[in-house]
């Protein structure tokens, strides 16, 4: 800091000024008169005060030993929670590697999960127990919106899940079987690994007893011993494919019953639709599509021709003999004509409505229920 | 407990301190009782406020309280305290200065400074006709010349008047040399006779 220069001047006596040896001397004559300057005191209360503020830091610092001390104490907490996460997460990881691995069970059933529709679609073994024991017939037509190549396609289709799932039972669950199973979705192309995440999540979503119970319908299925019951889920394919296939789920989810009254109904209309029959025409063109001499029965017959003996059959399709199928049944020619139920898949036949409204009064469904019951109706 | 100097042997503020060192309360309490009023005087005509400078001397006992365990008996407790004083009013000078700079009104000692300097320029200037000033006035003449004064002249003339410091100890105590310590007082006593001479010729005529 610069002094302030001093008002008068410097002091024709600095020299001696600056040569004194006590402040007295240098101050000279202005010494005095700073005794005219009030004397001082502390207020009384002033000791006690600076006492109590010299003590304050020091309870400041027990204070803050003693934080010092929680701080080691919340430390000593958050080790002991740490210990216990860490016991916890070992726990876990000990358990889930005795726990089935969700990955491994699906690559155990990765056949039934690739073909979940299909199992889904044959419902329970319950069901085509009860399936088998009735006589239906096969579907006189194509499905909708379906040419024969798509038919053969879905035969196929279904003949590759039947074998995968035979492989499912004959290669068992092994390390090497699993490893060959996780080649193999690694292995697919992308748009088959799509429709396979959607399956998986689809399988991970259904309750434990239906999962039982899908993969006991693959069991029964594959099962050469059972083959009534692959017929069986063979039949009801094929008259499900009939359905549009967005309505087809309303079908599938119907019960044992329910499902067996839909069937009912769907046979004796299409009995009335035989002289309009896609699908006989196409398994009659191609000897090679006809099911072995014996397996297919007379009930394709051309509009207007008696039925013939032992019709052909598309390969794995089923054909069972229908009795009353000859001339003048509800598949014969006399049958032809009818009207299509109300809502009937009339529009699914690519030869139009011809002979609707023909010589027979319409025909009475029964007790119609929700979509799921009723056949779909034309788009 | 530490060894004294030659210089430390037999201060009674030094054994007193070297007992507070020791963490005896009764001790600081009694080196209060010793040196409080000093320093409230000296703050007082430092400042110009009584509890100013009760607040500057309460800081300069905590200081040496907080600074007990690593007080050293190497030089005389007074120059100890004086230069804990000076910091301490340095520190207030510093404090004053950001305040203004905040907008936040001067100290008392500021203001009144500047009142002093007005006061004493008009009647330097002669337009104040001279007078004989009593006891009464005369000290607060004197308190507006002391006012007057720059910090560490003032600081510089309070040591010598009412502590008694020798250069040394001032020079100690203010961080300075003894030369420019000579200097201080001989400018601030210059400045004290200009600030006083108005007032006492009448008395000297």
């Amino acid at each position: 800091m610069s002094e302030p220069h001093p008002p008068s001047g410097p002091s024709p006596d600095a020299a001696v000024d600056l040569a004194s040896t006590e402040p007295s001397q240098a101050l000279a004559e202005v010494w005095d008169l700073l005794d005219a300057l009030p004397d001082a005191a502390a207020s009384p209360a002033m000791m006690a005060t600076t006492m109590e503020m010299a003590a304050a830091p020091a309870a400041v610092g027990a204070a803050r030993g003693r934080a010092t001390s929680g701080r080691w104490e919340a430390w000593g907490w958050l080790s002991a929670a740490a210990i216990v996460l860490a016991s916890l997460a070992i726990g876990i990881a000990a358990g889930r590697s005795t726990l089935p691995n969700p990955e491994t069970g699906i690559l155990t059933y990765l056949p039934l999960v690739q073909h979940l529709d299909l199992l889904r679609e044959a419902g329970s073994v319950a069901f085509l127990e009860e399936l088998a024991t009735r006589d239906y017939p096969a579907p006189r037509r194509l499905p909708p919106a379906q040419s024969p190549a798509d038919v053969l396609a879905d035969v196929e289709e279904f003949d590759a899940a039947v074998a995968s799932f035979r492989r499912l039972e004959a290669d068992g669950d092994g390390k090497e079987l699993l490893a060959a199973r996780r080649a193999q979705v690694l292995g697919m192309p992308e748009r088959e690994r799509r429709q396979l995440d959607k399956s998986v999540e689809a399988f991970l979503r259904l309750s434990a007893s239906d999962r039982r119970e899908l993969i006991a319908v693959g069991r029964a299925i594959a099962d050469p011993s059972r083959k009534r019951l692959l017929d069986a889920a063979r039949l009801w394919h094929q008259w499900i494919q009939l359905r549009d296939p967005a309505d087809r789920r309303d079908v599938i989810d119907l019960g044992t019953a329910d499902r067996l009254e839909w069937l009912d109904r769907m046979t004796r209309f299409d009995g009335r639709m035989d002289g309009r029959d896609g699908m006989r025409q196409f398994f009659e063109r191609d000897p090679r599509r006809r099911p072995p001499q014996g397996q297919g029965g007379p009930e394709f017959a051309p509009p207007g021709q008696p039925p013939r003996q032992g019709p052909p059959g598309p390969p794995g399709m089923q054909q069972r003999p229908r009795g009353g199928n000859g001339p003048g049944g509800p598949g014969g020619p006399g049958g032809s004509g009818g009207p299509n139920p109300p809502g009937g898949p009339r529009g699914q036949d690519p030869r139009g409505p011809e002979g609707e409204g023909r010589g027979r009064p319409p025909f009475r469904p029964a007790e119609p229920k929700p979509s799921a019951e009723t056949p779909a109706a034309p788009r | 407990m530490a060894s004294h100097s030659a210089e430390t042997a037999g201060d009674p503020s030094t054994e007193l301190m070297l007992r507070v060192s020791d963490g005896d309360a009764a001790a600081f309490e009694e080196l209060m009782g010793l040196w409080q009023d000093r320093l409230v005087r000296l703050f007082l005509h430092h400042t110009g406020d009584h509890s100013t400078a009760e607040d500057l001397a309460q800081e300069v006992f905590l200081r040496v309280y907080r600074s007990r365990e690593s007080y050293k008996p190497t030089a005389k407790f007074t120059t100890w305290i004086h230069t804990i004083a000076n910091n301490v009013a340095s520190d207030l000078r510093q404090r004053s200065y950001r305040r203004r700079e905040y907008g936040v009104p001067t100290s008392v000692s500021a203001s009144s400074s500047a009142i002093g300097l007005d006061q004493m320029a008009v009647a330097a200037s002669g337009l104040m006709p001279a007078r004989v000033a009593d006891r009464t006035e005369l000290r607060a003449v004197v308190q507006e010349a002391i006012a007057s004064l720059n910090e560490r002249q003032r600081m510089a003339v309070l040591l010598a008047k009412f502590e008694q410091c020798s250069y040394e100890e001032i020079a100690a105590a203010m961080d300075l040399t003894v030369p420019a310590v000579k200097s201080l007082l001989f400018r601030a006593r210059d400045q004290l006779r200009a600030a006083i001479q108005p007032y006492v010729q009448g008395d000297a005529t």
